[in-house]
């Protein structure tokens, strides 16, 4: 079983650290090259976010399973200043000033399973794992 | 962009390689603003009539990197300057399908070297 990595994201070269982690641990894990692509992509926005909206936090990366079932699981916490309307920022084309307004649905189109909980004034924690084909 | 023009290159085209410093990480965020804004200087500079952006030091294309170059290729327009892409990797058409097509879909892509005989007119 793959060791569990911890990214903390504090500037901008961090979000390259998460990627090239979440990366790496899909490869050791047997994905495909266009699925390191698609995990790579995801955790590129997911660490984005909290850079951007929380200024710090950290991304952990592991090997997920479930039954028979093997993937990764990435989970991106931030103590940050929460969101106020979760479904309102998984709308295709909702953005502040600094987004493309495709974040976290593009993150959640390009994983299997994608969960977000966030509190106003105490954080934003996303789960997303994709399995094994 | 890649320097390896040798004789081939036409007289009235100059390749200039302004990523320099891009790691095989590619770049963090700050050096691709970094990126943008030299184009645009040198477009500004040397009246170029199109400009050649070659994504192949880009590991990971999300929606910031692809803002970006769609915000190089419509002020490069403003400017009068035609911009196509190359070294779009096969590898990030369905990651980027998933994320958005609409803002890069109207920029052309190409490969370099179809580029280059182009420009060799």
């Amino acid at each position: 079983m793959a060791a569990p990595k911890i990214v903390t994201i504090q500037s901008d070269l961090d979000i390259v650290a998460a990627r090239m982690a979440a990366r790496d641990m899909a490869k050791a894990l047997g994905f495909g090259a266009i699925d390191q692509a698609r995990i790579a992509t995801a955790i590129s926005e997911l660490a984005r976010n909290i850079y951007l909206y929380a200024g710090e936090g950290t991304v952990t990366v592991r090997e997920a399973r479930q039954g028979v079932r093997k993937g990764i699981e990435v989970v991106c916490e931030d103590q940050g200043p929460g969101i106020e309307d979760v479904s309102l920022v998984m709308q295709d084309g909702y953005t502040t000033a600094k987004g493309m307004g495709m974040g976290l649905p593009g993150a959640k189109r390009l994983m299997d399973d994608f969960e977000i909980q966030s509190t106003v004034g105490q954080g934003t924690t996303v789960i997303c794992r994709k399995w094994l084909r | 962009m890649r320097r390896h023009l040798g004789h081939h290159q036409h007289p009235n085209t100059t390749n200039r390689r302004l990523s320099r410093g891009i790691g095989s990480s590619g770049p963090h965020d700050a050096q691709a603003v970094q990126f943008k804004d030299k184009v645009l200087q040198k477009i500004y500079d040397t009246k170029a009539k199109g400009v050649i952006i070659d994504l192949t030091a880009i590991d990971v294309l999300d929606s910031f990197v692809g803002r970006l170059i769609s915000d190089i290729a419509a002020m490069a327009r403003l400017m009068g300057t035609t911009v196509v892409i190359t070294g779009f990797s096969l590898l990030w058409q369905l990651p980027w399908s998933s994320l958005v097509w609409s803002s890069m879909g109207s920029l052309p892509l190409s490969t370099w070297r179809r580029e280059l005989r182009s420009c060799a007119g």
